[in-house]
Parts: structure tokens; C-alpha cells; sequence
């Protein structure tokens, strides 16, 4: 079959272009650039939808951590006589951006399969799903961050500069969780069971990543642990948040921020180029 | 004149099954046993070629199943041929599902804003269209309620009139053609055909043979995924009730 168009006067575009691997990063910017407000239009929804309906509204983004950090400090603190005077305000931190990460991760995932209605009546580009996923939980994410605003205060913790590690710690994890969700969210409109699997993996990694404890914690002994509690890419995010928070030195060594953006930056790469040329695939199965 | 959308050797086809651990065991099993192998996958679409031209009604009927919808699907860009290629100029818009998007918890005009934004409407381009869309829609006094209090006739209200608040150039239509109630029905139906009437090009999926015969200068009549007829509205529908024989040169591309 020719391609030749045969056609003089019409200049027919082809539906559903095919970009080549190299042009999928920037057919994947485009369709951002092109879809704002259909993109600004699905956050305000997610974002408020999700409180819309309960007595409290916003306040369960801000409660939810603060009563999960509670049960954690009521253990690590009373029971185990955990002795950091700043734990409290550590393990709120360290919940809130996990929760942040495990469900952008997750909601990205599964971005194909929960819009099969969607998807089967109207074209627009369905990376769409993911982006707004994400960009959905970090407003809610920012929301429930002003909790710290108190404990700052309470703690008489310094307020600057710092801050900013908040920005770079949250900005990782979004960029780690899109790019893995945009990933494995074709594979898992074919199989669902990769949304099972990292559902059990985003909570087996609420344990194994500094949430619930933080690097500082580690017995000096066990210093040699160190380096295999850093391959986890999410370990460095976790804790700019923390220095974010308290104004801490951030203590990681250099190779392992740059590890950790590294990682983050080749996943989303990898996830974009995975998504554009599979997903047209995928949606045959939902 | 013109083509606007060039359908070229398209074929589409399903996976029937998922890879993985089947596909092994099918292996394992056509070691043992010589029985032929079940497909893996359903065409929905064979070799199917039309030329619709600018300013044309074609309709397009068939049994269930035959690969209408799908073949609408494919012109519009949700499904991407496994083989051939679909070419078109203008914007093309499908008239499918008339609530996506469709949110119980928030307003009825939240709903319409973002439904408008994923057709594809700037916020700006909204406001104008808002004042129309309420009118048409009857529902002035419940747009800031939210929609899960809507009937499902107010909720089909507001999306038909969300949907077809802007006239597009291309205008691809599967059986969306009256809602609601009896006298929303035939104001729907009303603006569909206004709509048909204004638009550069129109396909139009319908069963209702009455309506085809108004509007559609050509009909295309499917059958298991291939084209079996294509011509004037009386003779195809003929065909398709088994009272006239096809005219055997059915991919010849005659204007009726």
C-alpha cells in the first residue's frame, strides 16, 4: 500500500499518528501544551470530588496523616521510647509524602483500565489520565502539608530557605510515580495484575522507605546498611522533606541526590516513550 | 470535490485473549494434540475503503456487531487500525456518549465546563457557550445543584446540549439522536438534523431507516466487518432487508 497521497488539493492528516521512539517526548509535551484546560478541568474535579461529599471536606487531607502519624507516635514514642523530640513531626512528614507518591503511583497505574468508559467514547491523549492524576494528589498533597504550619511553630523551628527542599522532595516523587505509572499503565490495561502487585509494593515500601523512621535512626552500628537503604529511589525525596521541614542539613552524599533525580528523570523518559507507543494496544483490551 | 475523510484499507481488529500464561499453554496444548488453534484475536473491520467528501451525509447501517461503531471509532481516532490508515482534514467530532466526564458530586455546571473542556472547549469559549447550553437545556434553576440529584433525563438533557452547543466540521454520529423526554426528544432530534444540515460532513450510525432516507446522500451497509453495499439510501436499505441484490462493484467509489 502506498502512502502517497493521492489527493492534490486535500491535506489530509493521518488519525492517530505514530511519533518514532525519539519523537515521543515531544508528542507527550505537546499534548500537554495543547490539552491545558481539559488537564486544569480534570485536577479541579479529582481534587474536589474527593471531599465534596463528607462532613469535614478538606480537613480529612490535613486529619488522615495527623491521626495515622498518632498511632505511630503513640508506638515509637511511648512504647519503644523512641527519644527523637522531633519524631512526631517526622513521621507526619514522611506519611503525608508517601501517601502522595503511593497514590499518584498507583492512581497512574491504573489510568487506563478505570477510564475504559471514557476512552471507548471520545479521542484525546490518554496520558492525560495520569497527568491529572498526579497533579490532582499534589494539590491535595500541598493542602495537607499546612499541617506542619502548627508543629513549626510549636517546635519553634526556623523558618527559610529551607523550604524549598519541600518543593524538590515532592517534585521527585511525582515525576518517579508518573513515569513508572505511565509505564506499567498499558501493561496493566492487558493484565490487572500490576495494580495488585504495587499495591502490595507501595505498602511493603511504606516500611522499607524512612516514613515511619528516618536515616538519623539508624544505629551506627548498622551504618553499613546504609548504602542499600539508599538504592531505594524514593529514600532521598523522603528525606528533603524532612530537612524541608526542620531545617536540618541535608545529609545525603551528593552521587545519591543526583541517583535519586537520575532515576526519576529516566523513568518518566522511559515511562513517555513506553506509553506513547503502547497504549494504542492497550486500549484494545479494556 | 474535496475528500475530508479518506478510509484506506482500514481493518481492525481485538485481541481475544490475553498474553501471557494462554498463549503458553495453547503451545503446550498444539504440541499434544493437532486440533487447529481457536483465533487469537477478532477482525471487527476487513479492507474497509470509503472516500466521504466534503459537504456529504453518509450513513452507515448493519446488524449489531457488524463494526459500525467501531468504524466510527477508527475515523475518530480511538482505535488505531492494525492495518491501513484513516486520513482527514477538519476537525472531526464523534456524537457518542453524550455524559463523559459526567460527575454525581459536582455541580450541573461544573459537569458541563468539564465535559466542554475534554470536546475540547477553552474555558473562555465555555462562557459564551454557557447561555446556550442552559437555554437549551431547560435546566436553569438546577445548574448549581449537583448532578446526582438530576433525573436520568435532566442528566441526558444537559449532556446533549453540552455536546452539540458547537457546530463541528466533521460531525460523526452513533445513535445519539433524541433524549429525554417526549418534547425534549423531538426538539433533540430537531437540533441533530440542524446539525447535520450545517455540518461540512456528516457519518451517521442509525437503525432509524426513516431518518436515513431524509438526510443521507450515500449509505454504506456493513456486514460482518466488511462493506458489503454502498449507494442511494432506498436501494441499500433494500439490500439490507434482502429485498435487492447488491450491486456486485460495491468497493467502486460512484457517487449516488
Amino acid at each position: 500500500m502506498t502512502e502517497m497521497t493521492t489527493q492534490s488539493e486535500g491535506e489530509l492528516g493521518v488519525m492517530y499518528p505514530s511519533p518514532s521512539i525519539l519523537a515521543s517526548p515531544i508528542h507527550f509535551y505537546r499534548n500537554i501544551v495543547q490539552n491545558k484546560s481539559m488537564i486544569a478541568n480534570f485536577v479541579r474535579r479529582d481534587v474536589r470530588i474527593g471531599y465534596r461529599n463528607s462532613l469535614l471536606g478538606y480537613v480529612w487531607t490535613v486529619l488522615q496523616p495527623l491521626l495515622l502519624a498518632g498511632v505511630y507516635y503513640f508506638v515509637f514514642t511511648i512504647i519503644a521510647d523512641q527519644e527523637e523530640e522531633l519524631y512526631p513531626i517526622w513521621v507526619l512528614i514522611g506519611v503525608i509524602t508517601w501517601q502522595f507518591f503511593a497514590r499518584s503511583l498507583n492512581g497512574s497505574i491504573t489510568s487506563i483500565s478505570r477510564n475504559a468508559n471514557m476512552i471507548k467514547l471520545i479521542y484525546f491523549p490518554r496520558e492525560i489520565f495520569a497527568l491529572t492524576t498526579v497533579g490532582s494528589n499534589a494539590i491535595i498533597t500541598s493542602l495537607s502539608l499546612l499541617v506542619i504550619i502548627p508543629f513549626i511553630l510549636y517546635y519553634d523551628l526556623p523558618i527559610g530557605l529551607h523550604f524549598l527542599w519541600l518543593l524538590a522532595g515532592l517534585s521527585i516523587s511525582a515525576v518517579m510515580a508518573l513515569g513508572i505509572g505511565l509505564m506499567l499503565a498499558p501493561l496493566n490495561a492487558v493484565h490487572g495484575d500490576i495494580a495488585h502487585l504495587f499495591q502490595f509494593i507501595t505498602k511493603a515500601g511504606f516500611f522499607l522507605s524512612p516514613v515511619m523512621w528516618t536515616l538519623r535512626m539508624i544505629p551506627a552500628s548498622r551504618s553499613d546498611m546504609l548504602n542499600y537503604i539508599l538504592l531505594n529511589p524514593m529514600v532521598v525525596p523522603l528525606e528533603m522533606m524532612r530537612c524541608g521541614v526542620d531545617g536540618s542539613e541535608f545529609q545525603i552524599e551528593g552521587v545519591w541526590i543526583a541517583y535519586s533525580i537520575g532515576f526519576a528523570l529516566a523513568s518518566l523518559l522511559l515511562g513517555v516513550i513506553i506509553f506513547i507507543q503502547s497504549e494504542w494496544k492497550a486500549v484494545k483490551y479494556i | 470535490m474535496t475528500t475530508v475523510i479518506d478510509v484506506d484499507e482500514v481493518s481492525v481488529t481485538f485481541p481475544l485473549s490475553r498474553p501471557g500464561l494462554n498463549s503458553i499453554k495453547r503451545k503446550m496444548a498444539n504440541m499434544f494434540t493437532n486440533k487447529e488453534l481457536k483465533p487469537l484475536q477478532r477482525t471487527v473491520l476487513t479492507d474497509i475503503s470509503l472516500n466521504i467528501k466534503q459537504g456529504e451525509v453518509l450513513g452507515i447501517i448493519g446488524r449489531n456487531g457488524c463494526g459500525k461503531s467501531t468504524l466510527l471509532r477508527a475515523i475518530s481516532g480511538i482505535y488505531r487500525p492494525s492495518k491501513g490508515l484513516v486520513r482527514s482534514c477538519g476537525q472531526i467530532f464523534l456524537l457518542a456518549g453524550i455524559r463523559i466526564g459526567f460527575t454525581g458530586n459536582l455541580t450541573g455546571r461544573e459537569n458541563a465546563y468539564l465535559y466542554g473542556s475534554i470536546l475540547g472547549h477553552s474555558r473562555e469559549r465555555m462562557d459564551e457557550l454557557m447561555a446556550g447550553i442552559i437555554e437549551f437545556s431547560e435546566l436553569e434553576e438546577y445548574m448549581d445543584m449537583p448532578l446526582r440529584t438530576y433525573s436520568s433525563g435532566m442528566t441526558a438533557r444537559l449532556g446533549f446540549s453540552v455536546a452539540t452547543a458547537v457546530q463541528p466540521e466533521i460531525l460523526l454520529i452513533d445513535e445519539v439522536l433524541a433524549v429525554g423526554d417526549q418534547e425534549f426528544k423531538e426538539r433533540s432530534k430537531e437540533r441533530i438534523l440542524e446539525m447535520v444540515a450545517n455540518a461540512g460532513t456528516v457519518v451517521i450510525v442509525s437503525h432509524s431507516f426513516g431518518m436515513l432516507k431524509n438526510v443521507c446522500d450515500r449509505i454504506v451497509l456493513l456486514e460482518n466487518g466488511c462493506i458489503k453495499d454502498v449507494g442511494k439510501p432506498e436501494h441499500i436499505i433494500e439490500v439490507y432487508h434482502g429485498r435487492a441484490e447488491p450491486s456486485l462493484n460495491s468497493s467502486s467509489e460512484e457517487k449516488g
